[in-house]
């Protein structure tokens, strides 16, 4: 049996989605992981169905509020795998705020963003990843906003582990899957993915022909300048950069703040009482007091 | 009407008001804290309230301090001491001042005539003379005036005063001191009762009562005026094992208690109306995936960014209606300064219990002002486990959502999976489009309140029983409703007084309770009569409705409503 497997994924045909279920499954097993250590924190979105294929405990939260509740969670719990799955408006539309400040936070949370340029879910608008000019169902004449730049945000906000996979290749996107889950901090993999259904401009052929794998220019890079200047000389040249871009350690929030379950779970009235009387001089008594 | 107030303070041995007119940079508040702290020392019982702008500088404000040898938990129908600063803070005293009063002003400062005692003192030139500031002048000569005691007022400075002030601040108290002996004006020589007392502010009592109730987990973004529950809440955490975060915004604080609890922490955060108002889907979500969540709402003046530090009311139609869809929820809203601690960690309970959002609907006027307090009880708890059950053993996801007769779910075990989701679901957590689930879980999450429908938290039945008219009132209305129905009753006309506590679900005994009655009065503080709307339809339909209200950014005095209940209720 299947210990990750809870249900049979049902995607449309061709969806990238598939690629990132496999790919995240099997990262899980080579890792040696158990469904009970794991939390799955999802959006809204198709990619985030996720959370009903997989077999893990789960969170499936709000639109765009992934990485606040994925936080909470490690926070709460911090023996426990924390994997947050958003699409581009999850991640990079209605929930951008929380992503850099995660960043800035340094919470140990994967962060899994599957990338395809549309709102494949409400059946084909725009996103923060579509291109300019891109002729979408709610822009007939062309979309006349610029994209977004995931990898370049992620690296300017101090994510310390940033890498971009791509759903034609499953063994690579696999193992920075597992680099990500291994990584001490927040670690985002954008994906670069396909909607077959609702975004005809972006074929998987297509991104095959355009990617640029950065470990054969030295990556992962630990200098945040170089990793733009990386991405950047990628991108100009019309291509993509995938692999793992960026890594590096700093503190984690929960190394920085201690955790919560080294501590005494049980009430201490003594002790709470003790600060009442030491800071307002008021005094406690418990109403059922031996 | 000044001549039955006056009736009434000749009962009470001692009731002095002061008022600390000036503008906001002055150390009004500063001045407030010491006199608070004199008064505490002493034994004696205070209430304040403090009017003050948004702008850090320049903005006018005062404060009113009310004392008395007996627990007050109301504003003061009268000044008896108006200390002027800055002559911007003089307003809205004409009703306030009584003949005896004495008005307490800088040489410098002119203020229209009132008809009573005006002394007017060098406050600024004695204080440059003793390298000190005004409000502390004042501080001295007030609490000459009141008989405080030179000792008393030190003990306070010595203990709140930054280290390089403290030299200052007694010599600017012993300069006031002088002042006030020299003005030849008599002591209101307040008595020293046996046991000192502690200051408290409403934020201190919802901290502690989170301390209490074994939360462990905070996350807030900071808002006027909820943000002292959170800066205590992080002060005070790292001591029991709690981790507070200030975050990006209140999506972001609702989602992360929501992560939180899931994970096995009791969690809470604290806001104000806009905050509450950006909280709203998370609500929905917390009720949906029957996580326990505690949502303080310290209510100010709206809509929108409205009065950010006034007083109002004006929350209890969101509160009670928090979020799209049929929402399980649970709306307390504490009446005495000491239920602030009580309820709170009643929140937990009754979040943990009954698995949904509690929403603690709170005013301004307790949770930023200074009160006296003798001791506070707790009640045990039984606390969470503070790691979650997530990460056990077995693969099943566990049934969370099946629930008991009663709709009333299931803590998680040890040794399953757990799934918790926004979507609807059956009842182990996974996603349904099946209508009749739908029909079924709706009608499980709704039932559950059931139980607290029927015996209510936090119910009281205050007055007379047997009376035929009553009393409805919201948070700390309690205390100027009970002043002015202590006046009614003088003149035999009885009246019962239901301070309603638990918003949702609604009592049922409301309607039990006062169905011979045949006027009931609903007393709050906003401009449409939330309270009214809320609880009318479980009102008897024989009983004739007033609603008495204000919402003028200040509390309720008992005169007015005395006033309202004499004169029939106004809108």
């Amino acid at each position: 049996m299947d210990v990750f497997e809870r249900a049979k994924p049902r995607w449309c045909p061709g969806c990238g989605d598939f690629s990132i279920y496999e790919a995240l499954k099997n990262a899980f097993y080579e890792l040696n992981l158990k469904p009970e250590e794991i939390v799955i924190v999802c959006g809204i979105g198709c990619a985030t169905f996720i959370w009903s294929y997989i077999n893990t405990n789960a969170v499936k939260g709000i639109h765009g509020r992934v990485l606040p509740t994925a936080t909470g969670v490690k926070l709460a719990n911090p023996r426990l795998k924390v994997i947050g799955v958003s699409g581009d408006g999850d991640a990079y539309s209605i929930g951008c705020n929380h992503l850099v400040h995660t960043a800035r936070r340094n919470v140990e949370i994967t962060y899994i963003v599957v990338d395809n340029g549309v709102f494949g879910n409400t059946r084909g608008q725009s996103s923060p990843t579509t291109p300019i000019y891109s002729v979408m169902k709610n822009y007939p004449s062309g979309w006349p906003e610029k994209p977004i730049n995931p990898l370049l945000l992620a690296l300017v906000s101090g994510v310390t582990f940033v890498a971009q996979g791509f759903i034609g290749d499953v063994k690579r996107l696999k193992e920075y899957f597992k680099e990500a889950i291994n990584h001490r901090g927040f670690s985002l993999i954008n994906i670069l993915s396909v909607c077959p259904t609702f975004n005809l401009m972006r074929t998987v052929r297509e991104l095959r022909e355009k990617i640029v794998y950065v470990e054969e220019e030295g990556a992962p890079l630990e200098d945040v300048r170089d990793a733009v200047n990386l991405v950047l000389s990628i991108q100009r040249e019309g291509k993509h950069p995938v692999g793992v871009i960026y890594k590096k350690l700093e503190p984690t929030y929960n190394e920085l703040v201690g955790a919560m379950d080294k501590l005494d779970p049980a009430i201490n009235y003594k002790r709470i009482s003790g600060i009442s009387e030491r800071d307002l001089g008021l005094k406690i008594f418990l109403k059922d007091q031996e | 009407m000044r001549e039955c107030l006056r009736s009434v303070y000749e009962v009470v041995l001692k009731d002095v008001s002061v008022r600390i007119a000036g503008l906001t940079g002055q150390g009004i508040e500063f001045a407030t804290e010491v006199i608070v702290g004199a008064c505490a020392l002493k034994g004696l019982n205070v209430y304040t309230f403090r009017w003050f702008p948004t702008i850090v500088r320049g903005g006018s404000t005062y404060s009113e301090i009310r004392i008395s040898d007996v627990e007050i938990s109301a504003p003061p129908d009268k000044i008896d001491v108006l200390a002027v600063l800055d002559e911007s803070g003089v307003k809205d005293v004409d009703n306030l001042l009584l003949r005896d009063s004495i008005i307490l002003i800088d040489e410098s400062l002119s203020i229209p005539q009132y008809n009573c005692r005006v002394f007017r003192q060098p406050l600024k030139k004695t204080s440059s003379e003793a390298k000190s500031r005004p409000n502390i002048v004042v501080v001295g000569f007030i609490s000459g005036l009141l008989g405080l005691g030179y000792n008393s007022v030190s003990i306070v400075l010595e203990k709140i005063s930054k280290k390089d002030l403290l030299e200052s601040n007694l010599r600017g108290v012993e300069a006031g001191y002088k002042l006030f002996i020299e003005s030849g004006l008599e002591s209101f020589d307040l008595p020293s009762l046996s046991a000192s007392k502690s200051i408290v502010q409403g934020s201190d009592m919802v901290a502690l009562g989170a301390l209490s109730a074994g939360c462990k987990f905070f996350a807030g973004y900071p808002i006027t005026p909820s943000t002292s529950i959170m800066e205590k809440i992080m002060k005070w955490f790292p001591e029991v094992g709690g981790l507070a975060v200030q975050v990006e915004d209140e999506l972001s604080a609702i989602s992360m208690i929501i992560g939180a609890s899931y994970a096995g922490a009791r969690s809470m955060t604290a806001t104000s109306g806009p905050g509450l108002s950006l909280m709203v889907e998370g609500i929905g979500f917390a009720a949906m995936a029957e996580i326990p969540i505690v949502v303080v709402d310290v209510q100010r003046v709206g809509p929108s960014t409205g009065m950010p530090t006034a007083y109002e009311q004006g929350d209890i139609d969101l509160a009670t209606h928090p979020s799209h869809g049929d929402v399980p929820r649970i709306v307390l809203a504490p009446s005495t300064i000491e239920e602030y601690y009580s309820m709170t960690m009643l929140a937990f309970e009754l979040a943990d219990r009954y698995r949904c959002p509690v929403i603690l609907l709170l005013d301004q006027v307790y949770v930023m002002n200074y009160f006296t307090l003798d001791k506070l009880e707790a009640s045990r708890t039984s606390g969470r486990k503070n790691v979650s059950s997530v990460g056990g053993g077995l693969l099943q996801v566990f049934p969370s959502y099946s629930g008991s007769a009663d709709g009333i779910p299931s803590p998680p075990l040890d040794g399953f999976l757990v799934v918790a989701s926004s979507v609807e679901h059956d009842v182990k957590g996974l996603g349904t489009q099946d209508g009749k689930i739908h029909v079924d879980m709706s009608t499980k999450r709704l039932r559950k309140l059931g139980e607290l429908e029927e015996s209510p938290v936090g119910w009281e039945v205050l007055g007379d029983a047997e009376a035929c008219e009553a009393v409805v009132s919201i948070g700390s209305c309690r205390g100027a409703v009970e002043e002015a129905l202590e006046k009614i009753r003088k003149s035999s006309r009885m009246m019962l007084h239901i301070p309603l506590k638990q918003l949702w679900p609604l009592p049922r005994m409301l309607e039990e309770t006062l169905k011979n009655v045949e006027k009931i009065y609903v007393i709050e503080q906003n401009a449409s009569g939330q309270l009214l709307n809320l609880v009318s339809s479980k009102l008897p339909k024989t009983a004739e409705l007033r609603s008495i209200r204000k919402f003028d950014g200040c509390p309720f005095r008992p005169v007015e409503i005395y006033r309202g209940l004499v004169y029939d209720g106004g809108g």
